[in-house]
């Protein structure tokens, strides 16, 4: 069985928690300023329509009298770690997702433990004693599944869905409630009139296929109750991806650029935090009418290095931008062939290529990231990206 | 342009020229040999426009009317091949080439000869003379170590140096390094300046291919731009790697304490060959334990296996244990004889190994370091 966890308005939540005056209030944060993005709303500022990535000055003209306080991501950072170490109490099987989010798969514990339901409870209820803080829980054999189970009842919800009721379960939810399935893919999908997830299971696949490619098949999969994906934490994970659809499709190559640079330095920075190499690196691209492509390549020798990744990936789309000149909706770079090989060659002459100022830069952005936060600081070729989706975010 | 020529000699000449035209190329001239009769004897000339050669052919050709043609590669080679008079006779009219043997007649088109690029003779009062033995040695042992794919595209050939009577030859991908010295004789004051006569990797084996060892020497010419080699029987030149070559000799180990051990290749090699089966392309290293009396070389790659190999060795110090990408160490074995012994120096696990033989030879490898 598989359990997503997701902790209830995280950040909001631990404000609330540290300052008592706080409580009951509808709490923004970060949003102050002109420019300010809203990074996470409380429970009560969401009742305003205050979401998070929303411009401040939009929050605060929905809700005159929210309280904003700027984000303390350290902070976060470091109660994240608490609730994951507490996960790791039930389970080595833990894959984050985000600070405040992961899945643990506890098919292995469950004899240790109890069963699913109970480590759930179990988990829940440690949050609350140690930390103060409340969880919502999906638990149900397929990832995509426990994830909509956790959502379904949020804040404090937990929902249980056994392999026999997956169908009926997941039949009259929306499509939007699919992983992969946004603003766009919404209005693709209802153009074929296809409105609940139980309509895409009842819709000829092939035809989907045909439609959408990949998505078409994977959609029809899921809402078929056909999900093969496991439960991977990044130690052992064969593949450390990121990526990112853009609320607007993309036609400019520099933009495209930015982006592969921000998601480059994402996947490098986790491969480093695991002590693990990459030997080969993916570039996911998939155009705006959804038929996705993915072009791989070797490096000479595995590599943790920020910059080595971002060469090869910046290569490999080129390549697919001269093959696919079409606006794109989605870019992802995902890194392969991994080893925790820590023996490395040594060169017989000082600094080639500037590999060891490259190692340097990466070991600095990577202490100020964990020490500041992940967006404060990154490379000069993410940044038209960062601008970007900024305005993007604060803009909708 | 009538000339005949007998069939073996031309076989042999045609096929040193055809080695250097490229099988494939955007410009389809160049996948032709140049013939000029003149003088009572004929020219071949072929280039890729990185390497040219010339060859001068007067043994068993009969220059009726002098003149120029171009042979397509792959015919005439062909026809060469599978004929069997002892000799040929090629003439050219306005509809192109007729070659004509005892029984057999065989016309080819023409291209315009005029179009072919010229490639240099060798005009040089200053040069090289060097042992043909020699330079094929220093090409042969260096050559592997350069790195083609390398964004510092120094490395991707073989660096020469030639100053009065030494010569050397370096290649090196920046994680070993080989090179081969010996001596010359300068010509002329002929020496090269600076680290930048550094011959392609391609051509400099092309080179070394066309060399004959029934000659005694070889005379090179170093260059601006190119180089140029000459030999009883043909010119070859080849274009120099735009950019400077690395300072090699600061990396090469000149060390006072370190430790010199006496191998020979031919067991080294058995061993490291055996130790080598369980590496795999993520995990080259083996690690190379120097103890009491004993060479052991282990190697362990996850999933694969584990491999211990021991080996005797004269050695009576502090056990030494070094890890080196056995590649490193198989090619410097590839290119010496079983029979051959060598000194393997080693200083540390952290210091580079340095294997060097008594004819001029000498091979360093940088080890691998396990991280934090």
């Amino acid at each position: 069985m598989i359990l997503h966890i997701d902790m209830d308005a995280f950040y909001a939540s631990i404000e609330q928690r540290d300052d008592p005056a706080l409580r009951g209030m509808p709490v923004v944060v970060g949003g102050a300023g002109r420019r300010g993005v809203v990074a996470a709303a409380s429970y009560e500022a969401r009742r305003y329509g205050i979401r998070s990535a929303m411009s401040g000055s939009k929050a605060a003209q929905l809700c005159p009298h929210a309280v904003f306080v700027s984000s303390r991501l350290e902070h976060y950072a470091e109660i994240g770690r608490q609730v994951r170490e507490i996960f790791l109490r039930y389970t080595p099987l833990v894959q984050p997702l985000s600070l405040d989010e992961a899945f643990l798969d506890v098919t292995g514990t469950t004899r240790l433990f109890g069963s699913a339901e109970t480590i759930g409870v179990q988990i829940k209820e440690t949050i609350k004693q140690e930390l103060a803080l409340t969880a919502s829980v999906g638990i149900a054999p397929l990832k995509f599944v426990a994830k909509i189970a956790s959502d379904l009842n949020k804040p404090d919800g937990f929902l249980k869905v056994e392999a026999a009721d997956i169908i009926d379960f997941l039949d009259p939810l929306p499509v939007s409630r699919l992983w992969g399935v946004g603003p766009v893919g919404n209005s693709k999908l209802s153009s074929l009139k296809l409105k609940t997830i139980g309509d895409i299971r009842r819709y000829d696949r092939s035809i989907l296929n045909e439609k959408f490619g990949n998505w078409g098949d994977h959609l029809w999969k899921l809402a078929n109750g056909i999900d093969p994906r496991k439960v991977v934490p990044d130690r052992t994970a064969k593949q450390i991806s990121h990526e990112r659809t853009f609320g607007q499709d993309i036609t400019d190559l520099d933009m495209m650029r930015a982006v592969i640079s921000h998601l480059c330095e994402q996947v490098a920075r986790r491969l480093r935090r695991n002590g693990r190499y990459a030997r080969s690196v993916a570039l996911k691209y998939r155009r705006a009418d959804f038929r996705t492509f993915v072009h791989s390549r070797s490096f000479p020798k595995a590599t943790q290095s920020t910059d080595s990744v971002y060469q090869m990936a910046v290569i490999l789309l080129s390549e697919l931008r001269e093959q696919h000149p079409q606006p794109i909706r989605l870019l992802g770079v995902s890194l392969g062939n991994l080893s925790d090989n820590s023996v490395h060659q040594l060169e017989l002459f000082d600094d080639q290529d500037g590999q060891s100022s490259q190692q340097a830069i990466d070991e600095v952005v990577d202490q100020l990231s964990d020490q500041i936060g992940r967006d404060s600081v990154y490379r000069a070729t993410s940044h038209d990206w960062v601008i970007r989706r900024r305005d993007e975010t604060s803009g909708s | 342009m009538k000339i005949t020529c007998h069939r073996e000699s031309l076989t042999n000449a045609f096929a040193l020229a055809a080695s250097i035209a490229p099988t494939r190329s955007p410009k389809e001239i160049l996948q032709n040999v140049k013939v000029t009769a003149a003088g009572g004897k004929i020219t071949l000339t072929a280039t890729d426009m990185e390497v040219g050669i010339r060859l001068d052919l007067e043994e068993g050709v009969t220059v009726e009317t002098e003149g120029t043609a171009l042979l397509p590669v792959q015919r005439t080679m062909a026809i060469l091949r599978e004929n069997n008079d002892e000799v040929l006779e090629f003439e050219t009219d306005e509809s192109g080439i007729r070659v004509k043997g005892k029984r057999s007649k065989f016309k080819l088109p023409g291209n315009d000869p005029d179009e072919f690029p010229s490639v240099a003779g060798f005009d040089e009062d200053k040069y090289h003379i060097i042992p043909t033995r020699l330079f094929r040695e220093m090409v042969r042992r260096t050559v592997f170590a350069t790195d083609t794919d390398s964004s510092r595209f120094a490395l991707g050939g073989v660096l020469l140096e030639m100053e009065e009577a030494r010569v050397t030859a370096v290649g090196t991908d920046g994680r070993r390094l080989a090179r081969m010295e010996g001596t010359g004789e300068s010509v002329g004051g002929h020496q090269t300046t600076g680290a930048s006569t550094i011959v392609p990797t391609k051509a400099i084996q092309l080179i070394e291919r066309a060399l004959n060892d029934n000659d005694d020497t070889v005379d090179v010419a170093a260059r601006n731009n190119d180089l140029i080699v000459r030999t009883p029987q043909a010119v070859i030149c080849s274009r120099l790697v735009e950019g400077r070559y690395p300072n090699w000799r600061q990396v090469f180990p000149s060390r006072e304490n370190a430790i010199q051990l006496d191998v020979t290749v031919g067991p080294l090699f058995a061993a490291l060959r055996q130790a080598a089966i369980v590496t795999d392309h993520e995990s080259r290293g083996i690690d190379f334990t120097f103890a009491e009396g004993t060479l052991k070389l282990e190697a362990s790659t996850a999933e694969i296996g584990e491999s211990q190999i021991e080996f005797p060795i004269a050695y009576d110090g502090e056990p030494i244990t070094m890890t080196m990408d056995h590649r490193y160490l198989a090619d410097f074995c590839k290119v010496l004889d079983n029979e051959t012994s060598f000194t393997f120096e080693i200083e540390s696990g952290a210091a580079p190994a340095l294997l060097t033989t008594d004819d001029g030879y000498g091979y360093v490898i940088m080890p691998m370091a396990r991280d934090r």
